[in-house]
């Protein structure tokens, strides 16, 4: 239930003209930037953008960089390993090791497997072609794999 | 507890039991023409190098007049060759199957020594006749020898 009471409105504190109009300025909209104050504004956006650009820039160069030289250590080691891996081979040379006649006699028989098998015993040095299987060493395995070409009778691949 | 352990003591017994009967079955009797028409067999591979150091040698068999399987390959006498030659397991000895080894050794046959009994199947009643040819045959340098082979069947089963 509501009552007015013309005596409580009296007894209100007034506020001081002056107070009431610095308020109403601090609160008033803006009405416009001036032009110095965006000159500035937008001067600092496009040099904190130049320079973001540039970070970026030179991040993307030291990836490609780093990546570069991991893949140069990659191969050194590589080669360091296994010689032969990055080695070229005669293109006559490598389908002739593919194939396993490594007398080049014209064909594969146990012959070819004895050859390699005796310079790996004899510690003697390997020709990379001998790398019949392709895994960048001369070893057993490509022993067993000419043999096994050698007495290869039926249908289907040896290995 | 008592009455469960005897259940399990019945159960085990039964279980055995029927797995000890199961083994001592007689196998399935094959009807009589199938039984005699198959045998198992080997032939020998032998080899004349003549007093040379016999490295490596590779050859071709071949059975000609009979139903004739391979079954396996098995070394020769020589400590040279005692392993397993090399061979195409999937072979049909009616065609063809090739068989070669060496060895790297110093300690090689020089005369005549068996390198290698092959083990066969011999299906139907007709007597197979086996023919060998020497492809490969060489010393310790690589170098080719004269050198002889033959074949023999050893004793059927």
């Amino acid at each position: 239930m509501m009552s007015s009471d013309p005596d409580r409105a009296d007894q209100e504190p007034r506020v001081p003209e002056k107070l009431r109009e610095a308020m109403a300025r601090l609160y008033e909209p803006l009405t416009g930037v001036p032009a110095e104050l965006d000159s500035v504004i937008l001067r600092d956006a496009r040099g904190s953008y130049a320079r973001r650009q540039r970070w970026s820039l030179a991040v993307r160069w030291a990836g490609a960089g780093l990546a570069a030289a991991a893949a140069l250590a990659l191969a050194l080691r590589l080669y360091i390993a296994h010689p032969s891996t990055l080695r070229s081979a005669t293109p006559a040379h490598r389908q002739l090791a593919r194939v396993g006649d490594v007398d080049g006699n014209g064909r594969v028989d146990i012959l070819d497997a004895y050859v390699v098998a005796r310079a790996i015993t004899r510690h003697q040095p390997l020709d990379p072609a001998w790398d019949v299987n392709g895994d960048g060493v001369v070893d057993r395995k490509d022993v067993d794999l000419i043999a096994r070409r050698a007495v290869h009778v039926s249908e289907g691949a040896a290995e | 507890m008592n009455r469960v352990a005897r259940m399990f003591m019945l159960v085990t017994i039964v279980l055995v039991g029927g797995a000890v009967e199961s083994r001592v079955q007689s196998p399935p009797t094959l009807p009589a023409t199938q039984a005699s028409s198959v045998r198992f067999a080997w032939v020998d591979a032998v080899i004349d190098p003549q007093g040379q150091p016999l490295a490596a040698y590779q050859f071709e068999l071949k059975a000609e007049s009979a139903d004739v399987t391979l079954v396996g390959v098995e070394g020769g006498e020589h400590p040279a060759y005692v392993e397993p030659p090399y061979y195409d397991p999937k072979a049909n000895l009616q065609n063809r199957i090739v068989i070669a080894a060496f060895n790297t050794g110093e300690d090689l046959p020089k005369t005549r020594t068996r390198v290698a009994r092959v083990m066969v199947r011999v299906s139907g009643t007709g007597q197979p006749r086996y023919s060998a040819k020497l492809d490969v045959c060489a010393s310790s340098d690589a170098k080719p020898i004269n050198a002889s082979i033959s074949v023999m069947e050893g004793a059927a089963q």
